[in-house]
């Protein structure tokens, strides 16, 4: 039995009560010292996202944006969230969706990880699939297509353009970032999906030391890393909530790169998911120039979410 | 044996954009061969160093999974269907570019090249040229706002104030324009379109267009602190290139004022003096040096601003001034910057201008003190609206008799130049109903109010010219910068 839905009136109440939404966010600032051979003078710290009660960093926005659209009366009962996602996304509505009492509609690629597609089963969520050789894009159109259709039947949540995403972590993910670095951290790595991490964190270390470096993190074309978005070709769609004006350095880290690193840190017992080795060989690239760096990145899922993808296959 | 193969889209630039190729080959292994001799570069996307199947890469054949079978040895029939799928369903679903045009056909609206010359003529459109700066340099439509497509978003709100404005964006052949009408439209602008074909399409059509002088190298570097002065940039210092200065008298003002203005690169500079160089100028008339004693000022201006800038066209006028020749000097050019210093040449330079509509940049000085402004005829009160008729010639003391402290003429002259510059470049307020007054004892600048005198016989409107006056004989004494020998 799925609880009765928040409403605007009820919302400050759930956000108390609801032990899922009490759970995201505040998660540690992890000192990993595992690269102190290659890179001697530099202090590397990533924020353990996964331990998120949906698993990755994704909580964080969706939370934000559902409790916004919950204040504004954008979503209400009778509508359903609709949005398309790839994965830790759709999770997360899928969680939060069955937590706060309203159906959850999500249109993801049909090469979607099991592990995630039973996830957001598990919920309850209604999944629609798209064909996996035509990619996200045709996701992309189909949730717009959906939501054309019948504008009054869903709150389209849209992650790709929803500033709420980004605020997320300007004031969640940043403002911890500062508190459990003291302030003081001169690079800090991360990736696009959907631009919110980075425009929300970046936009927050800048305004408070606008020598900060952010350096972006960018997969190879094909096949590419769960979560991120190739960006700098001309025909790359940028999402519209990301904000390129922060971004220092642009680095190029390939799917084999990452599980390099993803392979490295199971060994050292830190068992991360594909974009979490993809960060840490950025930011352990920053860290091998020398000179007294302090690198913040984060690792925003387990690796569990990966067997199907056969991420850890040995053969 | 044809096996279709299934594209997933980052793989589609291999294939120039096919979603779908047909490949004959009697396993997969074969196959991806076939696909490397067509399309290079798709082994490496597939198998790796090894040549097993990439990490992350998934065969489906019939929607069974290859690894499930005998891998890349699995055999193909006629009629097999192979879907290559990445492992991972997120992020990278770039579309091809194919796909992307496709789609901003399908979103912007198009206007044809016709329509975009009528919305022009009767001004219903804003029309935004997207191109980069040489191809606009080789010839725009007249009118269009510049905004490259570089800088698009940076500029777009200072050049396109109207979100709602209806705009036509276009470029060379009418891809670009979609791209940037994308833009415009992310930015807030409700009303974009692009216009088909291009500007290629607007020339074929015959319709008009302008090509912009430009800059060359050299006057790139010579002038380079002016251009990245947003108020001149590139086409201010054209204009500057393209004006034409006329000078009275080369002495105390002229002299400070023409080497700027030569420095700063008006194109033309003209000089009217009839005296020759005398010992007592060089404590004031940078112009000219002490070798230079006995000739004609007007060539040894000549001389000096050459040195400095040889692109400048010097012209001489060594005449006095007078009722019979004004006109035919001061025609053509643009603007007269009055250096003299006695009243039958101000009152001659102050009617010619009004008649012939030139602005009039106006300096005096005396001793300690020195005064500049602009009379701009229609624009602003002109010499007479001040002084209608000149004062006794025994109240009017020429330089000779006065004295001036020799740095004095440079504060005024240079004073006198920045106004020509303004005007010239169009910026700021020019100094047109102001007196502005420097008292070099007490350091001090002070503004007066000059008000235009709605019954001046000259400059009042609809007025007749009533005729120029020759003021013979005026002057106690001659005076030194337009004077009879």
């Amino acid at each position: 039995m799925s609880p009765a839905p928040v409403t605007a009136a009820t919302l400050a109440e759930a956000l108390e009560r609801v032990p899922v939404v009490r759970m995201i966010g505040r998660t540690p600032l992890l000192p990993i010292r595992l690269f102190e051979e290659e890179a001697p003078a530099a202090e590397i710290f990533a924020k353990a996202e996964w331990i998120n009660p949906g698993g990755s960093i994704k909580d964080r926005p969706v939370l934000r944006m559902l409790t916004e659209a919950l204040r504004s009366g954008e979503l209400r009962p009778g509508r359903a969230i609709l949005d398309s996602s790839s994965g830790n996304a759709g999770i997360a509505y899928a969680m939060l969706g069955a937590a706060l009492g309203y159906p959850v509609e999500l249109v993801v690629p049909g090469n979607a990880s099991q592990e995630r597609k039973q996830r957001i089963l598990a919920h309850g969520a209604h999944l629609v699939f798209t064909d996996p050789v035509e990619g996200y894009d045709a996701a992309l159109r189909e949730v717009h297509r959906r939501h054309r259709e019948e504008p009054e039947r869903y709150f389209f949540c849209d992650q790709y353009a929803n500033p709420n995403n980004w605020r997320a972590h300007y004031d969640g993910t940043a403002a911890e970032i500062l508190e459990q670095t003291g302030g003081r951290l001169t690079h800090f790595v991360c990736g696009v999906g959907t631009g919110g991490t980075l425009t929300g964190v970046g936009r927050r270390l800048k305004e408070h030391d606008r020598n900060i470096k952010i350096v972006c993190v960018q997969p190879d074309r094909f096949p590419s890393i769960e979560g991120l978005k190739p960006l700098g070709r001309p025909e790359d769609i940028v999402p519209p909530i990301l904000d390129q004006t922060l971004v220092d350095e642009q680095m190029t880290v390939g799917a084999d790169d990452a599980y390099a690193m993803c392979a490295r840190l199971a060994r050292c017992g830190l068992f991360l998911g594909q974009s979490s080795g993809a960060f840490m060989a950025g930011a352990l690239a920053v860290a091998r120039r020398g000179g007294r760096t302090r690198v913040v990145t984060i690792f925003p899922d387990l690796g569990e979410r990966y067997f199907s993808a056969r991420l850890w296959a040995q053969d | 044996m044809s096996v279709t193969v299934r594209i997933p889209t980052p793989l589609r630039t291999l294939t120039g954009g096919a979603d779908e190729v047909q490949v004959s080959a009697v396993s997969v292994r074969a196959l991806i061969e076939t696909l490397e001799e067509r399309h290079h570069g798709f082994k490496a996307q597939l198998c790796d160093a090894e040549g097993k199947l990439r990490r992350f890469v998934n065969l489906y054949l019939n929607d069974e999974d290859i690894r499930f079978q005998q891998g890349l040895d699995t055999p193909l029939k006629s009629g097999d269907v192979l879907a290559i799928v990445p492992a991972i369903a997120g992020g990278a679903g770039a579309p091809t570019w194919h796909e992307v045009l496709k789609r901003l056909k399908k979103e912007i609206p198009e206007v044809d090249v016709p329509e975009v010359a009528a919305l022009r003529g009767k001004g219903r459109a804003a029309i935004v040229d997207v191109r980069d700066k040489e191809e606009y340099n080789e010839g725009h439509i007249e009118g269009a706002i510049h905004l490259p497509r570089a800088f698009l978003e940076m500029r777009a709100e200072s050049a396109l104030h109207d979100r709602g404005a209806s705009i036509v964006v276009h470029c060379a052949s009418g891809v670009r324009s979609l791209l940037a009408a994308e833009s415009l439209r992310r930015l807030g602008y409700t009303d974009v379109r692009s216009m088909a074909g291009g500007f290629s399409r607007w020339k074929d059509q015959g319709l008009p267009y302008v090509k912009p002088r430009v800059l060359g190298e050299t006057e790139r570097r010579r002038y380079a602190r002016h251009l990245t002065i947003p108020e001149v940039g590139e086409q201010g210092q054209i204009k500057l290139l393209d004006s034409k200065v006329l000078l009275i008298g080369a002495g105390g003002l002229g002299s400070p004022a023409a080497v700027y203005l030569a420095a700063a690169g008006v194109g033309t500079l003209g000089l009217v003096d009839f005296d020759v160089v005398d010992e007592s100028n060089l404590q004031r008339q940078i112009l000219h040096t002490a070798d230079r004693v006995g000739k004609p000022k007007t060539e040894s201006a000549r001389q000096t601003l050459l040195a400095l800038n040889p692109g400048v066209n010097v012209r001489t006028f060594e005449e006095r001034l007078s009722s019979a020749n004004v006109e035919r000097i001061f025609r053509d050019f643009d603007l007269v910057l009055d250096g003299s210093d006695n009243f039958p040449t101000r009152y001659l330079v102050n009617d010619a201008c009004v008649k012939l509509s030139k602005p009039n940049v106006h300096g005096s000085v005396y001793r300690f003190e020195g005064q500049v402004t602009v009379f701009w005829p229609r624009h602003g009160p002109c010499y007479r609206c001040l002084y209608p008729e000149p004062p006794p010639p025994e109240l009017a003391p020429s330089c000779a008799e006065a004295g001036v402290l020799g740095v004095l003429p440079g504060v005024i002259g240079l004073l006198e130049a920045v106004e020509a510059i303004k005007i010239i470049l169009g910026k700021g307020r020019p100094l047109v109903g102001r007196l502005l007054t420097y008292d070099a004892l007490r350091a001090e600048f002070r503004k007066l109010v000059l008000r235009r005198d709605p019954n001046c016989q000259y400059c009042r409107d609809g007025a007749e010219f009533p005729g120029y006056v020759d003021y013979e004989q005026f002057c106690a004494r001659p005076t030194e910068a337009v004077t009879a020998r």
